[in-house]
This record gives C-alpha cells, sequence and structure tokens, in this order.
C-alpha cells in the first residue's frame, strides 16, 4: 500500500532541493553587471519564453549554451564555443553576434583534395583554381584518380572550367550547383555565411554583426539560403559518387559541348584538353 | 552597487546542485554514521563530489574579493 512520505523526509527534500547560491553566476554578476544585464535583454528579446529554463542553469556557461541550443532552434546556430559551454563570460555572446563563418578559405581549399569526398574533389577538379596554385591542382588530379580512370580525367580543360560563365553555362540544368560550387570555393555567392571565412571574421568583421532584431531576422534567412545552396552541392555530390566515373563523364561531356557550341557561336577558339593527370 | 542591488542579486542567482550534499545524505547508515561498504563502491563519484565542493569553496573566497571590492568603490 502506497504511504506517504512523513513531514521530515518533505523537509529534508526541500532543504536539499534549495542548494547554495551559483557563485559563478554570482561573480559574472557582480564583475560585469553590465554584460549580464545585456545577456537578460537578449533573452527577452529574442527567447522571452525561455528566459526561466536558461537563468536556471547554475553557470553563466551553461545559461548561455542553453540559450545558444533554443536560439539555433528558432534562429540560427551560433559559434560552437558558445554551443558547447566553454565561453565562460556573458560579454562573450552579447558583445555581437557570434556568427559560423561557413566561407571556404585558402586553407579550406587547400585541403579538399584530402577531403576524403569523392563527389567534392571531382567537382573542384573541374573548376579552375581561384588561388592558381599548381602544387593545389596536381593533388586534387592524384585524389580523383582514385575514382575517374586518368583517360577520362585528362579530357578536362588545361586549368580546369573557367569559373566566369559557368552560371550561364549551366543555368536550369541539373548540374547548375556546380556553378554554385565555384561560387562557393571563391566566397563568392553573395551569401553572408559562405562568403565569410575563420581570418576575416577574427580580423574585426564582427564587429559589425550588431545584435538589433534586424540583424539578426536577416541572419536568418541567409543561414537557411546557406543551407539551401549546400544542399544542392551536396546533391550533386552524392549523384556524382553513385558511379564517379560515368557520372563525372557525362558532366565533362555536357560541359565540354557547353563550351563548345557558347564558343563556336561567339567565334572563339576551342577550349584546349588533354593536360590533365598522366 | 548599493545594498538593496547587492540583495536583488544575491536574491535572483540560481542554486546550485552540489553533489556532495547528496552523497552525504546518501552514504549514512540508518543510525547517522557512514557506511564504509557504500563509500568504497563509490569511490570514483565521491572524489568528483569532493573536487566540485573544493572548487565551490575555492570560488567563495573570490566572491567574497568580489563583494569586498564592490563595498569599497
Amino acid at each position: 500500500m502506497h504511504q506517504d512520505p512523513g513531514p521530515l523526509l518533505i523537509l529534508a527534500g526541500k532543504l536539499l532541493a534549495a542548494g547554495p547560491p551559483s557563485l559563478s553566476v554570482l561573480i559574472a554578476r557582480l564583475q560585469d553587471s553590465e554584460a549580464y544585464g545585456d545577456f537578460i535583454s537578449l533573452i527577452r528579446e529574442f527567447l522571452p519564453e525561455w528566459e526561466r529554463e536558461i537563468l536556471h542553469e547554475p553557470v553563466p556557461a551553461r545559461q548561455m549554451a542553453v540559450f545558444a541550443s533554443h536560439f539555433e532552434d528558432r534562429y540560427f546556430p551560433l559559434d560552437s564555443n558558445i554551443m558547447d559551454g566553454w565561453e565562460t563570460e556573458y560579454s562573450d555572446l552579447t558583445r555581437q553576434i557570434p556568427v559560423i563563418p561557413r566561407g571556404f578559405s585558402y586553407d579550406d581549399f587547400s585541403e579538399l583534395s584530402s577531403s576524403g569526398r569523392a563527389g567534392i574533389e571531382l567537382m573542384t577538379y573541374l573548376l579552375e583554381n581561384p588561388y592558381r596554385d599548381d602544387d593545389d591542382r596536381v593533388a586534387l588530379s592524384e585524389a580523383c584518380k582514385e575514382h575517374v580512370p586518368v583517360e577520362i580525367l585528362q579530357r578536362v580543360p588545361q586549368g580546369g572550367f573557367p569559373l566566369q560563365g559557368l552560371h550561364r553555362l549551366l543555368h536550369k540544368t541539373k548540374y547548375e550547383a556546380l556553378a554554385l560550387w565555384g561560387d562557393e570555393i571563391t566566397m563568392d555567392t553573395g551569401n553572408f555565411f559562405l562568403d565569410l571565412d575563420s581570418e576575416t571574421l577574427y580580423t574585426g568583421y564582427a564587429e559589425n554583426i550588431n545584435w538589433s532584431r534586424e540583424d539578426v531576422k536577416n541572419l536568418t534567412t541567409e543561414w537557411q539560403q546557406a543551407d539551401r545552396i549546400d544542399e544542392g552541392i551536396y546533391n550533386l555530390c552524392e549523384w556524382l559518387e553513385q558511379d564517379p566515373p560515368v557520372r563525372f563523364e557525362e558532366l565533362l561531356d555536357f560541359l565540354l559541348e557547353r563550351t563548345t557550341n557558347g564558343e563556336e557561336k561567339s567565334g572563339k577558339t576551342a577550349i584546349v584538353c588533354g593536360n590533365g593527370p598522366g | 552597487m548599493d545594498n538593496a542591488g547587492l540583495v536583488r542579486i544575491l536574491k535572483e542567482v540560481p542554486a546550485c546542485h552540489l553533489r556532495i550534499i547528496d552523497l552525504a545524505r546518501e552514504a549514512v547508515k540508518a543510525d547517522g554514521s557512514i557506511d564504509p561498504e557504500l563509500i568504497s563502491f563509490r569511490q570514483i563519484e565521491l572524489k568528483e563530489a569532493v573536487a566540485e565542493a573544493e572548487a565551490y569553496a575555492e570560488a567563495t573566497g573570490e566572491a567574497v574579493k568580489c563583494i569586498k571590492t564592490l563595498g569599497r568603490s
């Protein structure tokens, strides 16, 4: 038979549940009351219904992590240091929006040849190297040889297809995402997140990203657009990976045909092929 | 910051759950003495709880310093 707990047990439970005060929150509030005030304002502006849950967390890092988690659900993800609870001062969150840069820096580009994604390596090899780096292109061709016969790779024009004019060539075709990939590796998508790399962000650019309602709204739209662009690119990547030799050749044929036709119409010389990987 | 402000902050600060308080309650026998068997089974948990409590004690010193600084300013 169920027996209700006695009054002493209830009292013990209440005393244990109360707990001592969170000293990290107390210290943070005493040392930087302005940043704490800003944090409260952010919660009330963007996530008012979660205020109780967020402030219930015992340390500032956890409060900011819970804030970031709910913020991501409604708007867009914030920097992983905030999300993972590594930042300990409120000002790390409040001084500007801690955005995640998604742009392809030179270093990111150099590492593409060892990305382990056949589709990404093949798409990149089709395009000219925006940094004109022969070493990168050689490394890329070596990586691509693992997925596609050399004879097919050798048909890619010297240095890859020019990025300029790629959108025109692929407009409204099922390969259109290749042009978007070209934009992405040159950080020229027109999208805030995809055109922003870590270096640019940490050299002061972030100071311009303020916690205003308007900026948050715009950045939410930009993040969704970046996801759509990436989704298109990764769909093409996966399509290539389903049968790399056949699909790559199909895409290459299409590009060569379009390029040749376009140049015939404009009276230009045909593109030079045949010096790909040997 | 005036006293009223400090009191308000103290009231708003969330509670912190120290595991050692739970363990202290769980690791005793009915007569209130420490249960050595249970302690030996929960060594890792106990060490973590002690470390947490020590960190809390250190932070207490920092909080006191902070309040004293405010009092002098």
